[in-house]
């Protein structure tokens, strides 16, 4: 009970001085778990971006195949029109679009002409044409691959034999004789590590920050603390007393500045996260550990100190705050 | 009494060591964190332009009608890195290709000619170009001569290659190979001077081009969904002033009247939307470096402060008037925030390089503003931190004295 009120007592007589030190330390706080919270989200983020490059699997082959993932069946003939050879392709054209979002077509089309083909046949965008049987509007799109030289009609292949595959694993793929397109995986490594190494970086830089701190307005109480170390001494209390006394005074303290910590790299990393990326948080449990550990370690070396200091002086010497 | 203050101030400082040097290495440290941080924030953009800037985002292949067969030349190259090309500093490499049918070791391939690493000379500049400069492709091997191939990863030949084309042979060794994780996984490499020598053919296909450009905006999608005419005569001048991808795409197409410029849209795009989300994530992190370290510089100032409350008793006991303490704590801070400025003023610039160097891998520059910037700020933050002092000199002698 004495203990206590010993500890709530000396919290109550130096709000003035942890007020501010909680504040310093809970941005820190908040500045770490933030960086490590983005970080650990970045992943996410870059994987959404990829999505962007559209199919990375490209499989030719007859019939029906086992395919996991975003994919569209194309039935893919060459057909001569006027004297040109063209590659004319049926399949799902929605289905087209959403897995190549990079493809710029207009509209809801029935008929897809790569802007290659449509140069050649001078084919405009919004002319109406009838091929293999399907009447629509041509919706000249642009892909900046040899699908340029396409025509996609809106029809279902019957007898497929082209894949296009959006899939994050697209190793299954390969022993299919099929053409993986990987190309952006490596930018996205090199792009993660940079990213990480930044964050850790800002983290690191915070962690010193955040124990300077709290040892530096320790400090501007190091006489009245070694006052009542030398009255409590004086009073019969040993060193493993004032050390609990001590300890549970700091744990309430880094507690209050973890909560603090926590909740604010929850906000931060959420608005930086929705607002600057348009991205959702996922909580790590990392994160968590990061901040719960520099909180207690920042005011344990603040304890320690005074512990060590309190060890090596005389408790006369304390009491006549020397 | 000028002097007297900067007497007193000393003397302050000198008896209080330890809080004095913490006072001034808390505001040098904070600052230097800042400078650290927003030279990293700052470059981050760029950084990441180029480090997404190493595969081939734009390919130029020449326009070929029924009565002309075009091919493209070195001087073609020329034209698009001359500074009369105005984005010719954002063309970070051009590898040119040549495709040929052949045969290797008596097995059909696909043979592409092309430049390895090739120092370009245009006008007093030069600059290095070619396969083995696009970042995001990996080579393992030795440095590939004009009697070297270099295979796509796809490919397994070993020992001599005995390249055929048309019934020319010729006699090449493995260099090495490259991972570029395209279909140019599936080619053969060999230098253009040599395909050339072997078909007589002297122009290229194609240029494969790395190019760094600006993610697009509502600007450029305006462009894009209503075509640049439609314009205003504003728009269109803040258009073509932005390096956006369809801007590079149509004065290279000026440039080089002769040929087709085809953007790797799904390329594009997802260099685009990193680039975009990164940008903002680095510039809401940046805020809040500023907001801790701000905050970590008051509160050593507060710190400070609190730990003089006793002395201002003391003094005023003895007769000071609060506004000459007021002057003498200010000149105290004064002396820290220029012994501070002075810290960061020589410090700042070998850490930035360190730091990015550490995080990067290359080394940046701290820039003159931010570093002025970095100067004043424990000046600025300083004179926050006076209504704080006032507030404690305001106090009654005897509270000040307990």
């Amino acid at each position: 009970m004495l203990f206590h009120k010993i500890i709530l007592s000396s919290i109550k007589y130096r709000l003035g001085l942890y007020s501010p030190m909680l504040i310093a330390v809970a941005i820190s706080l908040c500045l770490i778990g933030a960086a490590s919270l983005v970080s650990s989200n970045f992943n996410h983020i870059l994987n959404r971006e990829m999505k962007k490059y559209g199919a990375n699997v490209i499989v030719k082959t007859k019939g029906k195949i086992p395919i996991n993932g975003q994919h569209v069946a194309l039935q893919v003939n060459d057909t001569v029109i006027g004297n040109r050879k063209i590659s004319m392709a049926s399949g799902s054209i929605k289905n087209l679009l959403q897995i190549n979002p990079a493809w710029t077509a207009k509209g809801a089309p029935s008929i897809m002409v790569g802007n290659q083909v449509a140069g050649e046949l001078n084919l405009k965008q919004g002319q109406t044409i009838e091929m293999h049987g399907v009447v629509g509007e041509v919706s000249v799109f642009e892909s900046g691959t040899d699908f340029d030289s396409f025509i996609f009609i809106d029809k279902k292949a019957v007898e497929p034999n082209m894949y296009m595959v959006r899939t994050d694993h697209p190793e299954q793929y390969r022993s299919m004789n099929a053409v993986i397109m990987e190309e952006m995986v490596r930018t996205k490594y090199a792009v993660l590590s940079s990213i990480k190494k930044l964050m850790f970086f800002i983290a690191l830089i915070s962690v010193v920050a955040s124990i300077t701190t709290v040892i530096n307005l320790c400090r501007v109480d190091a006489a009245s603390r070694r006052k009542e170390f030398g009255i409590f001494k004086s009073l019969g209390a040993s060193m493993f007393s004032i050390w609990k006394l001590l300890s549970f005074e700091f744990s309430i303290l880094a507690l209050v500045a973890f909560v603090a910590g926590l909740a604010g790299s929850v906000l931060l990393s959420w608005l930086v996260l929705y607002y600057a990326a348009g991205a959702s948080l996922t909580m790590n449990l990392q994160s968590v550990v990061v901040i719960a550990v520099t909180s207690l370690v920042s005011f344990s070396f603040a304890a320690l100190i005074f512990i060590i200091e309190s060890k090596r002086v005389h408790v006369m010497e304390e009491l006549r705050n020397e | 009494m000028f002097s007297f203050l900067i007497r007193i101030a000393f003397k302050a400082a000198f008896v209080q060591k330890f809080r004095f040097v913490s006072l001034t290495l808390a505001l040098a440290i904070a600052s230097l964190l800042l400078v650290v941080l927003s030279a990293l924030f700052l470059n981050a953009e760029s950084r990441m332009a180029v480090e997404l800037g190493g595969v081939p985002n734009l390919v130029v292949e020449p326009q070929n009608d029924l009565l002309n067969t075009n091919t493209l030349s070195v001087d073609d190259i020329r034209k698009i890195k001359a500074p009369e090309y105005f984005w010719h500093n954002n063309l970070a490499n051009i590898a040119p290709i040549t495709n040929s049918n052949a045969t290797a070791n008596g097995s059909p391939v696909k043979l592409a000619g092309t430049w390895f690493d090739k120092t370009l000379q245009v006008g007093d500049q030069q600059y290095a170009l070619g396969l083995l400069k696009f970042a995001s492709w990996k080579y393992t091997g030795t440095r590939p001569s004009a009697n070297s191939v270099i295979l796509g990863a796809n490919l397994t030949l070993s020992g001599p290659v005995v390249v055929s084309i048309n019934g020319n042979k010729e006699t090449f060794h493995v260099a090495g190979k490259i991972s570029t994780g395209s279909f140019w996984d599936n080619y053969v490499f060999i230098s253009s001077d040599a395909l050339s020598k072997m078909t007589g053919n002297k122009g290229f296909d194609k240029l494969l081009i790395s190019a760094l450009f600006k993610p697009n905006d509502e600007l450029a999608a305006k462009a894009e969904r209503m075509g640049e005419n439609k314009l205003s005569p504003e728009e269109y001048e803040k258009w073509m002033c932005s390096a956006y991808i369809g801007v590079v795409a149509k004065t290279l197409k000026e440039t080089l009247p002769t040929t087709v410029i085809k953007v790797q849209r799904r390329i594009t795009e997802v260099q685009a939307g990193i680039i975009k989300t990164s940008s903002g994530i680095f510039m809401a992190l940046f805020l809040l470096t500023l907001i801790a370290s701000l905050t970590a510089i008051y509160s050593a100032e507060k710190m400070y402060v609190a730990s003089h409350v006793r002395d201002f008793g003391i003094m005023t006991a003895l007769g000071a008037s609060p506004r000459k303490m007021f002057a003498q704590l200010l000149t105290e801070i004064a002396i820290a925030s220029l012994l501070s400025a002075l810290i960061i003023y020589f410090a700042s610039s070998p850490l930035v390089r360190y730091v990015s160097m550490a995080v990067y891998g290359i080394r940046f520059e701290a820039t003159t503003a931010l570093m002025v910037v970095a100067v004043l700020i424990p000046f600025a933050v300083s004179s926050l931190a006076l209504g704080f002092l006032r507030k404690n000199l305001r106090q009654d002698t005897i509270k000040l004295l307990n």
